[in-house]
C-alpha cells in the first residue's frame, strides 16, 4: 500500500461538503445551492411525520450531486463517490480504498441515486432556488461602485467594468465580482446558507444585503449613514429592515460560535 | 409514481405522429407522451422523459432537470404549463395495461412530467439557458442546424434558434423541409445553394466565433460564386415581405441574424422595422383560439365501413399570396404535420361520434 499522505479530514457534514466541492473544483454557487437543498430537506422532515431514511453523509452527497446539475456544473457520481469515500475512511488504517467497478461501488451509487430522488421529491423539482449571489453585483455596484462613478462634484474613475476583454487582460483589470470585498462577501454567503434558519426562512436578497453589511464592517469599512437608510439605498427599499437585522444577528452569532 | 396522478388509460401519442415527424425520430428521441386523467378527472399529458442507459448511472439526467426547470420558469400562452413531476424506480403505481408492474431494480428509470393537455409541436428536452461559455457542439436536428453549428462551434448563442425558426417558417410555406441534408457537409452545400456563397465578411465572422471545421470546408468543399436564391425560391410561394423576413433569420453571420425581439418587431432598429411590415401584412396575427387546425389523418378510424375522424374541422390559413384562409391542395398535406390530440378522445364513444367528421 502507498504511504499515507496527509489529507484533510472533515469533522462534520458541512466540512465534508466544503472539501468535496473543492476537490471537484465546484464553484461556490454549487456549494451554496447544496446547502440550500440540504436545509430544505431537513425542514421538510422536521415539519412532517414522515421518516427520514437518509444519513447525513448520503444527504450531503445527494445535495451536492443534485446542485452540481442544477447549477450547470455537472460531475459524474463516480467523481463524488471516490473522493468522498476516501475522505470518510482514509484515516482508518484498516479501511480498503473504494474501487471501481465493485459491488460496494454499485451499492453506494444506487444509494445516492435513490437519495437524489428523495431530495427531488422534497424539493418538488424546484432546483433553481434564488441565491443571494444574484443580488450581490447590484448591491456592490451601489456601494463600492459608487466610488467609480463619482457625483456631487466628486470625480469618478475609469469605467473599469465597461472595458473590453482585451483592455481588461492587458491591464489586468479585475471584475467587480472578483474584487476582495466581493470574494469575502461570496464566502460569507456560502457560510450563511449553512444555517438552517437563514436558508429556510429569509429571502435571498436579505441575506445578500446582510452579508455585504457584515463584510464591509469586517473590512473596517463603516456605514456612515443610519443602517436603515443604507439598506434603503443599497436594496432599493426591497429588504425588510427587521429581517435584515435578524440575519445580521444570526451571522454574528454563528461567527462567535465558530 | 406520485399519488396525485393515476394513469387510467395511457395512450402513446408517439404512434399518432405523422410519418414525416417520425423520420425525425421525434417520439423516439424525446420520450413518450401519455394521455391521462388526474384525481380531479382533468385530462393531463404525461410525458415520460427518456433516460439513456448510460445516464441512469448518474441519477437524474441534467437534460431532464433543465427541461423541467425551464418549463417551470416559463409562463406563456404558447408554452405548456407543467403541473407536477413524478419520479421513481420502476413503476409501482403506474401501469399502462391495468396491472401493476414491479420495479426491476434497474436504478432510475422513470421520470414523468405532468403537463396541461394541449397540442405541442416542440419540447424543451434539449433546451438549456444561454450562458456565455462553451456549449455542447453538434446540437439541433441537422435540417435546422445553423452554419456555425454545422462548422463545429461550441461558442454559439440564441441566434441558432432564430436560424431554425426561419427554416420552420419556410417549411410551413412549402409543406416540406427546406434543407433536408444527411450530413453536415451536405447540409452546408444545401445552404450555399439557397443563400449563395458566404461573403468574406460572413466567413470572417464565422472564423471569429471559432468554427473548427471552417478552414477545411472552405478549402475542400465551399463552392465559389454561388448567388443568393432565396427570392427566386420563395417569391412564387409567398410575399416579398415574407421573403425578407425569412432572409433576416437565415443569415450566415449569427450577429447579422435578426434577434427574437427584432423578429417580433420589438424595438426601433431597421430589422425590427422590416419585421413589423411583415407582421402588418395580411393575414394578420390572430388569437390562438381562432387558429385553424387540421384533422390528423392517422387518427381516423373505420366505423361502419367508412373512415371517420376525430378532431376539429377547421381549415388552414397560410400566410402567403392569395391564400388567405383558403385551403389549397398543397395545404392539405399540412395535415400530416399536426398533432390532433382530440380532447374528446377519452369521452364516451357516443359523444365522440357526434364530433367526428369525414376525412376529405
Amino acid at each position: 500500500m502507498a504511504a499515507q499522505v496527509p489529507i484533510p479530514e472533515p469533522s462534520d457534514t458541512i466540512s465534508f461538503m466544503t472539501i468535496l466541492a473543492d476537490v471537484l473544483r465546484l464553484p461556490e454557487e454549487t456549494l451554496a445551492m447544496a446547502f440550500m437543498y440540504m436545509n430544505r430537506y431537513r425542514k421538510y422532515y422536521r415539519t412532517t411525520e414522515e421518516i427520514d431514511f437518509l444519513d447525513a453523509h448520503t444527504l450531503a452527497l445527494a445535495s451536492l450531486s443534485l446542485s452540481s446539475k442544477g447549477t450547470e456544473s455537472p460531475r459524474r457520481l463516480r467523481e463524488f463517490l471516490l473522493p468522498a469515500y476516501r475522505l470518510l475512511h482514509g484515516s482508518n488504517p484498516h479501511a480498503h480504498p473504494l474501487t471501481f467497478p465493485s459491488e460496494l461501488y454499485d451499492s453506494l451509487r444506487a444509494t445516492i441515486v435513490q437519495a437524489e430522488l428523495m431530495l427531488l421529491r422534497v424539493l418538488k423539482f424546484e432546483l433553481r432556488i434564488p441565491l443571494p449571489f444574484e443580488f450581490l453585483p447590484r448591491y456592490l455596484d451601489r456601494t463600492v461602485g459608487e466610488l467609480n462613478v463619482g457625483g456631487g462634484g466628486w470625480l469618478g474613475t475609469e469605467d473599469y467594468d465597461g472595458m473590453g476583454k482585451e483592455q481588461r487582460d492587458e491591464y489586468k483589470v479585475a471584475r467587480l465580482m472578483e474584487t476582495g470585498i466581493a470574494r469575502a462577501c461570496k464566502a460569507e454567503i456560502v457560510t450563511a446558507l449553512q444555517s438552517y434558519q437563514l436558508a429556510n426562512y429569509f429571502p435571498a436578497r436579505t441575506i445578500a444585503a446582510a452579508c455585504l453589511y457584515v463584510t464591509l464592517r469586517e473590512k473596517g469599512l463603516r456605514v456612515t449613514q443610519s443602517v436603515g437608510s443604507w439598506l434603503e439605498e443599497v436594496t432599493g427599499g426591497r429588504v425588510d429592515a427587521g429581517d435584515f437585522h435578524d440575519v445580521v444577528a444570526e451571522l454574528e452569532q454563528n461567527k462567535a460560535g465558530r | 409514481m406520485k399519488d396525485s396522478t393515476s394513469l387510467e388509460k395511457a395512450v402513446s401519442l408517439r404512434n399518432q405522429c405523422a410519418d414525416s415527424w417520425k423520420s425525425n425520430q421525434l417520439g423516439k428521441a424525446y420520450g413518450v407522451v401519455y394521455r391521462a386523467r388526474d384525481r380531479n378527472s382533468n385530462i393531463v399529458a404525461l410525458k415520460q422523459i427518456r433516460i439513456l442507459p448510460q445516464e441512469r448511472q448518474n441519477g437524474i439526467p441534467i437534460t431532464a432537470i433543465r427541461e423541467i426547470a425551464i418549463l417551470q420558469s416559463l409562463r406563456h400562452i404558447n408554452i405548456i404549463n407543467i403541473l407536477d413531476v413524478a419520479v421513481g424506480q420502476g413503476s409501482e403505481n403506474c401501469s399502462d395495461d391495468g396491472s401493476e408492474r414491479r420495479s426491476e431494480g434497474r436504478g432510475l428509470d422513470e421520470v414523468y412530467m405532468v403537463m396541461e393537455y394541449a397540442e405541442q409541436v416542440a419540447d424543451f428536452g434539449m433546451a438549456r439557458e444561454y450562458s456565455p461559455r462553451p456549449l455542447t457542439p453538434g446540437v439541433v436536428t441537422i435540417w435546422y442546424r445553423s452554419p456555425e453549428l454545422l462548422l463545429g462551434t461550441s461558442h454559439y448563442n440564441p441566434s441558432v434558434d432564430l436560424w431554425s425558426a426561419g427554416l420552420i417558417l419556410t417549411e410551413l410555406l412549402l409543406c416540406t423541409p427546406l434543407l433536408p441534408g444527411d450530413t453536415e457537409i451536405q447540409q452546408l452545400a444545401l445552404i450555399v445553394k439557397l443563400l449563395g456563397t458566404p461573403s468574406p465578411d460572413s466567413i470572417a465572422a464565422l472564423s471569429a466565433i471559432g468554427c473548427p471545421d471552417l478552414s477545411r470546408w472552405r478549402r475542400e468543399q465551399l463552392p465559389q460564386g454561388r448567388v443568393d436564391n432565396l427570392e427566386r425560391r420563395f417569391l412564387s410561394e409567398t410575399t416579398k415581405e415574407t421573403v425578407r423576413f425569412i432572409g433576416g433569420l437565415l443569415k450566415w453571420d449569427p450577429d447579422e441574424r435578426w434577434t427574437a425581439a427584432e423578429a417580433l418587431a420589438k424595438g426601433r432598429n431597421k430589422n425590427a422595422g422590416e419585421a413589423e411590415r411583415w407582421w402588418r401584412e395580411s393575414p394578420r396575427e390572430v388569437d390562438k383560439d381562432l387558429l385553424p387546425t387540421f384533422p390528423e389523418i392517422r387518427n381516423g378510424e373505420r366505423i361502419g365501413g367508412e373512415m371517420v375522424h376525430r378532431g376539429t374541422d377547421k381549415i388552414s390559413t397560410r400566410k402567403g399570396k392569395g391564400n388567405d384562409g383558403a385551403r389549397s391542395a398543397k395545404g392539405a398535406s399540412l395535415e400530416s404535420y399536426v398533432f390532433d390530440f382530440g380532447t374528446d378522445q377519452m369521452e364516451s364513444q357516443s359523444q365522440r361520434v357526434t364530433k367526428r367528421h369525414r376525412i376529405r
